[in-house]
């Protein structure tokens, strides 16, 4: 909340005004506020309001940009920081602190090297994978050359990943509902994460190398005492080996992504620390020349090194029909209609192991710029009987309507 | 002596149809001649119509820099609030084919466009992004041929050697200025009416003639866009590091 006040307080006050150095008039200071506001019917006939408040405060200098992105959810009647950061700009460099969230990886719909943050499955799967990320404190220095640009990335500290203990979304056995939790302090220094990506563009490739020091956001457990039940989380350090690249041949994009994670639990031996695992993705893509219809097919897949069957172990209570591997399809199609004023979106997930798949569509239509009414429907669900992700959220089937409007 | 005078009478309307599409050739260059400069700055407002009357508007500022014959476009979004901040880079290689980029705030990530997609909308406009770069073909990229000439303006069909988004253009250029005051596009099929291009006012920005206000019309839908020169400035020395994925991404130099 600190943090908050103090880069809140940055942006308020920093002067004014960034021009284009060509034309007058070009506002350096800008405010905006966003209302969205949805009504949802589940399929067990639960109703749900949702009823979110944004607000965006910017201010753009020549040498600085300062931002502030916060959002006010009516559910949780919580104030939470979409992005709160302070850009600095010089010469062929930049520097960014603050809390924000910072994509890595090369596809479009899904991404297994994005590991700068941690998830947010609040509201179960939805069609925006930054609106699935946890921000978090970063670090970032960027420096460009000719062809390419490094990042270094240092976090004092990290954001595990925001898991439901209770609710519809909820991930945690019903066993634990009682448990008591304790947990390592993650903002602690010797929580420190850092990483580098080196990015080049040759011809119509686009390729990444990266490295990253950190612990997997999802945690792992340990129990400390079984009366009364008492659970110790505790998040694995890693190294990542990892690799981004597309190539482009128009109208085709093909992307991929993968990487070495080196667990600290290098032998597998802890049953509370995750194991190593390669994870990767492929991922082909089009878009129509003409109409901007958008089309994509990705295939992610994962291998867990020295996978034990023991059902205490977290890599097999992580795991899908618990097997060390994991595949996974995704199709997702996009077609903006009547000048883009309408789009209609679907996805649908598919995970091979346990049969389990999620689907979500979505429409929406712009009235005016800044008013646009949408719809949107989900369905989780599995084909056979096993256990996932999918089939837990299997009753969270449902449709919402609604509105967003940016003033 | 009737055979030589039939072989000069051909000979004479050779040449003449000869000269006729070499002046139009010649005109056309001429249009994109007077359009052209070494740099340009622009700042434009976008009106898109809807066919009821409503309408919505769009702010885009433009740079643009020729060096070496290759030409460079970088195009900031400005307005609405959704794509603002929104930058599309537009950047000639060696070969005469364009490499483009956007960058999307919302993604935080930059990715490629295809030159195929120069024929996609631009911002849910009646142009498309090859509308945004040229609305004529140069003397080079077409076969012109002159249909018509009156007192003020002259006619001229325009028929792409490379058709990828349009079959055949029809444009009435001013005989004073060499501006096209009305671009008819046609279908791939070079008969099909797709969009029609009116110049709404000139003006002189820097001793140049401008097309101020252009208004593009789809015919099938109705659907309109005008296009105002809001702020211009041409010809002024612009920094090399506008058209780097580096300016993309961050937006600053």
């Amino acid at each position: 909340m600190k943090r908050i006040l103090i880069t809140l307080l940055l942006v308020l006050i920093l002067l004014p005004l960034y021009s284009f150095d060509f034309f007058a008039e070009q506002a350096s200071r800008t405010l905006s506020f966003g209302l969205e506001s949805g009504f949802g019917l589940y399929l067990d006939k639960q109703f749900q309001q949702q009823t979110d408040l944004s607000f965006i405060g910017e201010y753009n200098e020549e040498r600085y940009r300062a931002l502030a992105s916060l959002s006010y959810d009516s559910a949780s009647n919580s104030l939470e920081p979409g992005e709160l950061s302070l850009s600095l700009f010089f010469g062929q460099h930049s520097l960014k602190a603050g809390v924000f969230t910072h994509p890595w990886g090369s596809a479009s719909v899904s991404h297994v090297v994005d590991v700068l943050q941690g998830r947010d499955l609040r509201r179960g799967l939805v069609d925006d994978l930054e609106k699935m990320k946890r921000p978090t404190f970063l670090v970032l220095f960027t420096t460009y050359g000719d062809a390419g640009s490094l990042e270094l990335v240092a976090k004092p500290g990290f954001t595990p990943s925001y898991l439901p203990t209770e609710g519809r979304y909820s991930l945690v056995p019903t066993a634990f509902s009682t448990a008591s939790f304790t947990e390592m302090d993650t903002h602690a220094l010797s929580a420190y994460e850092v990483g580098s990506r080196y990015r080049i563009s040759k011809g119509k490739l686009d390729a990444g190398l990266l490295y990253f020091n950190g612990h997997y956001p999802d945690p792992g457990f340990s129990i400390t005492s079984l009366a009364p039940l008492s659970i110790n989380l505790l998040y694995t350090r890693y190294q990542l080996f990892g690799l981004e690249s597309s190539l482009f041949f128009e109208p085709f994009t093909l992307a991929f992504e993968g990487g070495f994670f080196l667990s600290e639990d290098s032998k597998g031996t802890d049953s509370a620390l995750f194991n190593n695992k390669m994870a990767y993705l492929a991922e082909l893509s089009y878009t129509h020349p003409t109409t901007s219809a958008f089309l994509a097919l990705a295939y992610q897949g994962r291998y867990v090194f020295d996978f034990s069957t023991n059902a205490s172990d977290i890599d097999f209570l992580a795991s899908y029909d618990g097997k060390a591997y994991e595949n996974t399809l995704i199709f997702v199609v996009e077609q903006p209609l009547l000048q883009q004023t309408l789009t209609i979106r679907g996805a649908l997930t598919y995970q091979m192991e346990s049969e389990g798949y999620a689907l979500l569509l979505g429409l929406s239509y712009a009235l005016q710029d800044n008013l646009q009414v949408f719809g949107k429907a989900t369905f989780y669900g599995a084909l056979g009987d096993k256990s996932s992700l999918y089939k837990s959220w299997d009753e969270n089937d449902g449709c919402t309507v609604g509105m967003q409007a940016w003033f | 002596m009737k055979r030589l005078s039939t072989i000069l009478m051909l000979l004479t309307l050779a040449s003449s149809l000869l000269w006729a599409d070499l002046t139009a050739a010649q005109i056309m260059a001429k249009v994109m001649d007077v359009q052209s400069s070494t740099s340009s700055a622009l700042d434009l407002r976008l009106t898109l119509i809807e066919p009821d009357g409503q309408m919505r508007e769009r702010r885009i500022q433009t740079l643009s820099q020729t060096k070496d014959g290759q030409t460079s476009t970088l195009t900031v979004f400005l307005s609405p609030e959704n794509v603002r901040n929104t930058r599309f880079l537009s950047v000639e290689r060696e070969d005469g084919k364009n490499e483009m980029w956007i960058y999307l705030p919302a993604l935080k990530r930059s990715r490629r466009i295809g030159t195929s997609e120069e024929g996609g909308s631009f911002m849910g406009s009646d142009f498309s992004y090859a509308d945004m770069a040229s609305t004529t073909y140069d003397d080079d990229q077409a076969q012109h041929l002159m249909l018509e000439e009156d007192a003020t303006q002259y006619v001229i069909q325009s028929v792409p050697y490379e058709k990828t988004t349009y079959g055949k253009t029809v444009s009435h250029v001013d005989k004073t200025t060499f501006l096209p005051l009305q671009v008819k596009f046609f279908d791939l099929d070079g008969t099909t009416l797709v969009k029609t291009l009116v110049t709404d006012q000139t003006a002189v920005a820097n001793g140049k003639p401008i097309a101020k206000v252009l208004t593009m019309t789809t015919e099938s839908s109705g659907h309109a866009t005008r296009l105002e020169m809001v702020q211009t400035r041409f010809d002024i020395p612009l920094n090399s590091a506008y058209f780097t994925l580096k300016f993309l991404e961050t937006g600053r130099l």
